[in-house]
């Protein structure tokens, strides 16, 4: 196979007589991404996930992916120790696994020196991480992230307004994620409004799936930027950002399908797609999404100094430990009439946004100067 | 990006009676499955397996089916919860039993003790009816799961 299958794993000790230690490097790795624990966090069933991969899954379904057990993502607490774990295993990892590899050689009477040189070879990714042990996770990711979607240009008109952010980051406008026009961001959602009078068929079936990829986006954004929180090397808005746009281009489409649910192959963006008993099933959806989004833009300038100053307020159960000022809850739920909402954006949405009491507006994103 | 590393750990050591067959990507993997122990349904038998990924996995379970091949001869199993047309009727491969701590050993090792466990020589009740008619692919199949014995 492909040099994609080569990554680094607890099996590379079973090559060498260090072979115990595989186990060792199994319990530092996440178990729903396999990956070194990145800003480990323990449920309330005192099972230990990635900050991004636990969130991702209680998200989806509110369970612990071990145990199955009910849990909210106000409840998850840093592991500090696990973190320190890690990071001082990674940064031991290349020199006793080349150690174990040299034994080995030995073992084998293979000592000459070409042999030698070859181990030394196929072990240079290991040796990198030895000057940098900290940042050996993330480099990966993001040479992962970066080669196969740059040139993906399907999402645009969900990422339109988040590109722009990239590369206009000066200008302090954001775009308005339908027509592209730019303007000052508590101006979007008022501006979103004249859109919302479909003329066409075909202007009502773009409106409700940007309005719909709008929703995930924002999701995804919240879970990021919560993880993000609990890091002790919390990454920058320009890095946050960043990663959202990978995210968008490749989960934010597949969640994007799946929300379309339970109706079969058709999706929203399909050419085939049914608009118009989309639109009439589900106007009242989206009539009570704006309303409610209108709601909350009017008063927006105070409650976000409001929400800022008071920090949140934290409830009690949490310990206050976990819940900084930067997290952000979503509201507790997204439409007025569950009853309404198309199934899969239930799934999708009111379980994420269970069991959180707390409503802040929209946050700002547009990356610092 | 989510999926590749994690899918690449399955290479090393395989359970016994599982084979990797291709992987060609990340979003469609085809594994051959044998039951080892001498049931005599499944009495040297091979089985081909397909998976496919979504973007979300592991947040989302793969799709798993049964697939036919002439050469090298590979059938779909009888069995009380696997259709004719290969698709699997089991919880963990479903919105409610999948975790993202499941990998694509332990789907196969699933499959395989399911297989092992199974005495009945027949199809899912209603089999003909539901391969006939069903255009569906298997995740937006709602199975009611009631039974746990087989």
């Amino acid at each position: 196979m492909d040099s994609s299958f080569n990554v680094a794993d607890s099996s590379d000790w079973l090559e060498t007589p260090l072979s115990y230690l595989a186990p060792v490097e199994q319990v530092l790795r996440c178990q729903v991404c396999k990956d070194f624990f990145d800003t480990p966090m323990i449920t309330s069933c005192s099972h230990t996930f990635c900050s991004l991969c636990i969130r991702r899954c209680l998200t989806n379904d509110g369970r612990c992916p071990v145990c199955r057990a009910n849990d909210q993502e106000m409840k998850l607490r840093s592991n500090a120790i696990i973190q320190e774990l890690v990071d001082v295993f990674q940064t031991a990892r290349p020199i006793v696994l080349q150690l174990g590899k040299e034994v080995k050689a030995t073992r084998d009477g293979l000592v000459k020196r070409a042999k030698k040189r070859k181990i030394e070879d196929t072990d240079i990714d290991d040796e990198e991480n030895v000057d940098k042990p900290y940042n050996g996770r993330r480099k990966t990711r993001s040479q992962q992230q970066s080669n196969p979607f740059v040139v993906e240009p399907s999402m645009d008109q969900a990422m339109g307004d988040q590109k722009d952010g990239d590369l206009q980051p000066d200008d302090g406008l954001a775009a308005c994620p339908i027509c592209k026009a730019r303007m000052k961001e508590e101006a979007v959602f008022t501006h979103l409004d004249i859109h919302n009078k479909p003329e066409t068929v075909a202007q009502a079936e773009a409106e409700q799936s940007r309005l719909t990829i709008l929703l995930h986006f924002f999701i995804s954004i919240l879970i990021s930027v919560n993880a993000n929180c609990d890091s002790r090397r919390p990454r920058t808005k320009r890095e946050l950002l960043h990663e959202l746009d990978i995210w968008d281009k490749t989960q934010g489409r597949q969640v994007y399908n799946s929300s379309n649910g339970g109706g079969g192959s058709s999706s929203v963006m399909d050419k085939d797609f049914d608009g118009a008993a989309w639109a009439t099933s589900h106007d009242s959806d989206f009539q009570n999404l704006i309303a409610r989004a209108r709601r909350k833009t009017k008063p927006k300038a105070e409650d976000i100094r409001t929400t800022e100053e008071s920090n949140v307020p934290v409830p009690e159960h949490s310990n206050g430990n976990e819940i900084l000022p930067n997290h952000i809850l979503l509201a507790s739920k997204i439409t007025d009439d569950p009853d309404r909402v198309p199934q899969a954006q239930q799934d999708n949405v009111t379980s994420a946004a269970r069991n959180r009491p707390v409503e802040v507006p929209f946050v700002d994103l547009e990356p610092e100067d | 990006m989510f999926a590749s590393k994690r899918l690449g750990k399955i290479q090393k050591s395989l359970p016994p009676g599982i084979d990797l067959v291709s992987a060609p990507d990340f979003k469609e993997w085809q594994m051959d499955i044998r039951v080892l122990d001498s049931n005599p349904l499944y009495l040297n038998q091979t089985y081909r397996l397909r998976f496919r990924f979504s973007n979300n996995y592991p947040i989302e379970a793969p799709e798993v089916t049964f697939t036919t091949l002439t050469t090298p001869p590979r059938p779909i199993p009888i069995h009380p919860h696997v259709y004719s047309n290969g698709i699997i009727c089991l919880d963990l491969l479903g919105t409610q039993g999948w975790s993202p701590v499941q990998n694509v050993e332990s789907v196969c090792m699933s499959i395989q003790s399911m297989l092992t466990g199974n005495t009945k020589n027949e199809r899912p009740p209603g089999n003909e009816e539901f391969v006939a008619r069903n255009t569906q692919r298997p995740r937006d199949i709602r199975f009611v799961y009631e039974d746990s014995s087989v």
